[in-house]
């Protein structure tokens, strides 16, 4: 569907992007996901043709978009500030492009109609542009860029304007409606969990290369470096040794932790280093509350931190025989205490507790 | 301390206002006088200078060059304002800033300069001395206004603008017409009226390189040599004043208004 070359622009000295090579299937919800200055969207501007490639190609469909400019390509782009035009009206809006193709008047307002009820917007155009508030902009530049239907509709930072409550429906009617478009989205963006939530699969961006581009539950389960792993959801990261391998297995002795037998993880072809690092996600380490409660392994800790988010605590546990600290989150379900600093603890986990980096 | 410092301040404020504005006050008083020698005690009221205006035929021939200057150079002026402001706000291309400054130099320049040296350079390729020449000269230092009317025009509104219209599927041309113009159009009027009446009050470059037909200015220069027209060139002043006025009212009641309507605050303004 969109296919890249290994592209590369850059600007003066800076390479905004190294390489890239990625292809993008039909109808599929596709993240850019990195910290700002990654280049992701330097890459969304290419795909435009707002920026031009200094070496590689980029297919569409099968076609070079090679000397193609952005208004002849079949993409549209949702601008990080709407680029809502101040001075037309939000019919006018949505139907800039229409008009542009020369669509007849009574079949412009059908088909803006029609966009603007997809968007729930509906009856609001004839009002003027700049009375909309921050969400009803969005939904017009959605609208305004689904109604030339595109092959991809290319998203830059679509939510980062809108408040958080907003931010987390939108990222729901999002998904809803890329179903049931079933339009190519390609979105970009620096945030770790709206790119969870609503894609199909993520590219991990830094310094203008792809580190890791799978799944949401595969980069958050096996993140390919430590800099992934740091970079989506929170980890802890313990210093480890590897005491022997298999083919399917690696036994490790993690300090303060203790020693567990993994199952050798798929990417991990070649032999383990001796000396290693192993993360931890905060829910996958438990506290154990009850003193009668058991689990496959245990370490004793003390709690060294706390931060309240309501429904979850984080804790921070100091291990017992070591400098190492790790984050568990627990779940503040019925009748149980919220733990103070300096609590000893015992903390239960088990060999899917660990990740190998 | 504080009391005279105060008082003192007022003082300034006062005498500076009415030192600048007086003289202008001075116009349609004597205007209106009812005696031919300019100075006070006042004689009465009449309207025969006003009268007097309306017959004379030169009046109304260099009352009709001065339009047609004013209106060419106006409308050049705005165009060549318009694509330098465009240029310098969107592109990015070698001595940008360098050329934005050149561009600006002819504000600075003594018109005295710019006249001589127009007249120099026309006399050199054998031109005659026409309406022609003057706008050319007009256009020459109207347009840095025109550029700055227009580079905060432009400055004003949001790139990715044209970039949104460029995206779905605008050409170039449709872009500038449907999205570009209509927001700088505030701009546009401003520019229009500026360099208007810039033009229709320039004396010094309007007097070096006119032919046989001269402008407004230049003609009531000539009638100051008869003390007798004295208070009919009064009552001229007393209407360009007027008109001059409404003009720059306008341009800046359009300017603000179209800074509103493209929601963004009013700052760069030039008055």
């Amino acid at each position: 569907m969109i296919e890249l070359n290994s592209v590369t622009k850059r600007f003066g000295r800076t390479v905004a992007l190294d390489s890239v090579t990625l292809t993008i299937q039909r109808g599929e919800f596709f993240s850019l996901l990195g910290p700002s200055g990654c280049g992701k969207s330097t890459l969304l501007r290419t795909i435009s043709g707002f920026e031009h490639p200094d070496e590689g190609d980029i297919y569409i469909d099968g076609q070079s978009m090679e000397g193609v400019e952005a208004n002849r390509r079949p993409t549209n782009l949702v601008f990080q500030n709407y680029a809502i035009f101040p001075h037309m009206t939000v019919g006018q809006n949505v139907g800039f492009g229409l008009r542009r193709k020369g669509l007849r008047k009574g079949e412009i307002k059908s088909q803006v109609n029609a966009a603007l009820e997809m968007v729930s917007l509906e009856g609001l155009e004839n009002r003027h542009a700049h009375t909309l508030s921050g969400g009803q902009r969005q939904r017009v530049a959605l609208a305004r860029a689904l109604i030339m239907r595109p092959k991809v509709l290319l998203l830059d930072e679509p939510l980062s304007a809108l408040d958080k409550k907003l931010r987390e429906q939108m990222q729901f009617e999002l998904r809803h409606l890329q179903r049931a478009v079933g339009i190519t989205f390609l979105l970009v963006t620096h945030d770790q969990e709206e790119a969870l939530t609503m894609s199909d699969r993520i590219a991990i961006m830094f310094n203008g290369r792809i580190a890791q581009l799978a799944s949401p539950e595969e980069i958050y389960a096996r993140p390919s470096s430590k800099q992934v792993a740091e970079f989506i959801g929170s980890m802890s990261f313990l210093r480890a040794e590897t005491l022997s391998q298999t083919i399917d297995a690696i036994t490790i002795r993690i300090e303060g932790l203790g020693t567990a037998t993994l199952p050798r993880p798929a990417q991990l072809s070649a032999a383990m280093k001796k000396n290693i690092t192993v993360g931890v996600r905060p829910e996958l380490l438990t506290i154990l509350f009850d003193p009668s409660e058991t689990f496959e392994f245990e370490t004793p800790g003390t709690i060294t931190g706390r931060v309240y988010y309501g429904d979850m605590t984080y804790y921070e546990v100091r291990l017992n025989n070591s400098s190492q600290v790790v984050t568990v989150s627990m779940r503040n379900t019925a009748g149980r205490s919220i733990l103070s600093e300096d609590s000893a603890v015992r903390i239960g986990w088990d060999s899917s507790s660990i990740t190998l980096i | 301390m504080k009391w005279t410092l105060k008082y003192g301040l007022w003082a300034y404020v006062s005498l500076y206002l009415i030192f600048l504005y007086m003289p202008a006050l001075l116009l349609p008083i004597f205007a209106l006088n009812d005696s031919r020698i300019v100075a006070f005690p006042l004689q009465g009221l009449t309207w025969r200078w006003f009268a007097l205006l309306w017959e004379t035929e030169a009046l109304h021939d260099a009352l009709r060059n001065s339009l047609i200057i004013a209106s060419i150079t106006a409308f050049m002026s705005t165009i060549f304002g318009l694509m330098a402001a465009r240029a310098s706000s969107r592109y990015a291309f070698p001595m940008r800033k360098g050329m934005a400054a050149l561009v600006m130099i002819p504000l600075v320049l003594p018109e005295i300069i710019v006249g001589v040296s127009l007249l120099v350079v026309v006399m050199q390729f054998g031109f005659d001395l026409s309406l022609w020449t003057i706008i050319l000269g007009h256009v020459l230092i109207c347009t840095p206004f025109c550029v700055v009317v227009m580079s905060t025009a432009f400055n004003n509104f949001d790139r990715s603008l044209e970039e949104a219209a460029f995206d779905l599927g605008a050409t170039r041309g449709a872009t500038f017409r449907w999205v570009s113009l209509p927001l700088v159009l505030p701009g546009v009027i401003a520019s229009l009226l500026i360099s208007f009446t810039i033009s229709l009050d320039e004396f010094i470059i309007a007097f070096f390189l006119a032919g046989v037909d001269v402008t407004l200015p230049v003609y009531i220069w000539g009638l100051l040599r008869f003390p007798a027209r004295l208070p009919s060139v009064m009552a001229l002043g007393t209407l360009l004043l007027a008109a001059s006025l409404l003009l720059l009212i306008s341009a800046e009641v359009i300017r603000r208004y179209g800074a509103r309507r493209a929601g963004t605050s009013s700052n760069g303004h030039l008055f």
